[in-house]
């Protein structure tokens, strides 16, 4: 490694982390449930992705790119449990709405009713409505069916409810609950 | 459930999760991690292979001469591009700055003078305040334009500040030392623009100050223009990628670079990232224009 051109390809690394990393550890905070793991998983992708960059030519969607490596990436922690999360059965209480900490209480405790999803729910959910991903781009990130997104979503949108308080938070009523599909 | 209810119970969700990712962390240099893990898998790589086959004869000492060569050697992100990105990361929110400059000379007489300059910058708004606490005098930047205080000797009429237009190119053409010195003064945002045509920028450890901590890196200056100057330097970039201390020394010389002659001494210390200050023009009856300058750009 060196000369002119591998300096030009570390600047352009550089220049992507700088402008696009922080939105990958938000997305990744999502899938692990917290912020020490998030960093550490797209750290773990980037340097999978600087090894990957001298071959990837310029059309590359450098962020689908980076996306399918956290997928993959946090999948495989999670089936190796070496890393893996500890569910939670249960929401903590939430600070009131004066409290100075009420924003990190709602932050953390959406996390981690995120966190008592199964797996394949939560990244469901994270790719459909975080990442904004259409169905069919999720079932191939996923390696599963378009179907079996929609199962997905729906399942994990229904434990999402009855985990947090969904009134306030979906602004549905119990009616509507249960004939509810995305 | 029809699709305007899919929509709403979509929008719930999207709004859910972006509240989710509300309360993160200060944001730390992602890229010092990845840099040591790129490192550390390296340096594994060449170990492995040669301490499996000469187990039994390599040495303590040989193989930390590898673990040296290979955390020495490139194959990380360069140093260049970190110090660049720094420098362009800088100047994208507000911050202070402190310059402390002593030039020193053997002619005609050794003679040494120091000087002190604060200043505020807040790049987004294009403002920034400079001022001389030895000469007791202001600069204002706004827009393209900047206003500097004249000394009182000077002024004549009510007229308080010169007003001369900032150009982005007109002092392309000089020597990238005499640019960084000059902006230095005039202007540290583009003082630190100069640092993206550094040269042998290399790693040199650990740096901290007060509140941060980070990485020091040293450069020379890619002069081409190099004859009787050397210009070499050091800058610290905190954990989130800023600019946080630049030192410069450029030192004239004469016979061949043989006999220094002249040293000018630059610490630019940055703090207080985030910090604004509303700076304005100053009265338009106190401002006197400067005269346009022929271009410097040689036909």
């Amino acid at each position: 490694v060196g000369g002119r051109a591998s300096e030009e390809q570390d600047a352009e690394f550089v220049a992507f982390v700088d402008r696009r990393a922080r939105r990958h550890v938000r997305a990744a905070a999502l899938l692990t449930g917290d912020w020490h793991a998030a960093e550490d998983l797209v750290q773990t992708c980037l340097v999978k992705l600087y090894r990957a960059w001298p071959r990837l030519d310029s059309g590359v969607d450098l962020d689908a790119y980076l996306r399918r490596m956290l997928v993959n990436t946090h999948r495989s922690w999670w089936r190796a449990r070496w890393r893996r999360e500890a569910p939670v059965a249960t929401i903590p209480d939430r600070a009131g709405e004066a409290d100075s900490q009420d924003r990190h209480a709602r932050a953390a405790a959406v996390r981690q009713a995120l966190q008592s999803l199964p797996a394949r729910q939560r990244a469901v959910l994270v790719l459909r409505f975080y990442e904004d991903l259409p169905v069919a781009e999720v079932a191939d990130l996923l390696g599963c069916s378009a179907g079996a997104v929609k199962t997905h979503t729906h399942r994990g949108i229904r434990r999402l409810r009855q985990l947090l308080d969904a009134e306030a938070v979906f602004g549905i009523s119990e009616e509507e609950r249960d004939g509810s599909r995305l | 459930m029809d699709h305007d209810s899919d929509r709403d119970v979509a929008g719930a969700v999207r709004t859910l999760l972006v509240m989710a990712t509300g309360d993160g962390p200060p944001e730390t240099d992602l890229m010092d991690e990845v840099c040591r893990r790129v490192r550390r898998q390296r340096v594994r790589r060449r170990v492995l292979v040669p301490s499996l086959a000469t187990l039994a004869t390599a040495s303590v000492l040989a193989v930390a001469a590898l673990v040296a060569s290979a955390l020495t050697g490139t194959g990380t992100p360069s140093a260049q591009a970190r110090v660049v990105a720094a420098a362009g990361r800088t100047a994208t929110e507000g911050y202070r700055v402190r310059m402390v400059s002593t030039k020193s000379s053997k002619v005609p007489a050794p003679s040494s003078v120091t000087q002190t300059t604060e200043g505020v910058f807040d790049p987004a708004q294009r403002t920034g305040r400079l001022w001389n606490q030895d000469q007791g005098l202001e600069a204002r930047f706004v827009g393209d334009m900047v206003y500097t205080e004249l000394p009182a000797g000077l002024r004549s009429g009510g007229k308080r500040w010169l007003a001369k237009k900032r150009s982005a190119d007109a002092d392309q053409v000089l020597p990238a030392f005499v640019q960084l010195n000059k902006l230095a003064w005039q202007d540290p945002q583009r003082a630190l623009a100069q640092l993206r045509s550094a040269a042998a920028v290399r790693e040199q450890g650990r740096a901290s100050g007060d509140g941060w901590s980070g990485r020091r890196y040293s450069f020379e200056l890619d002069d081409e223009v190099k004859r009787g100057t050397r210009v070499t330097g050091t800058v610290d970039v905190d954990q989130a990628g800023r600019v946080r201390r630049l030192e410069v020394t450029d030192r004239l010389t004469t016979n061949a670079g043989r006999t220094p002659t002249a040293t000018l001494h630059i610490i630019m210390e940055f703090r207080d990232y985030g910090a604004h200050e509303k700076v304005s023009a100053p009265p338009a009856g106190e401002v006197t224009r400067a005269p346009d300058m022929p271009s410097r750009t040689p036909s």
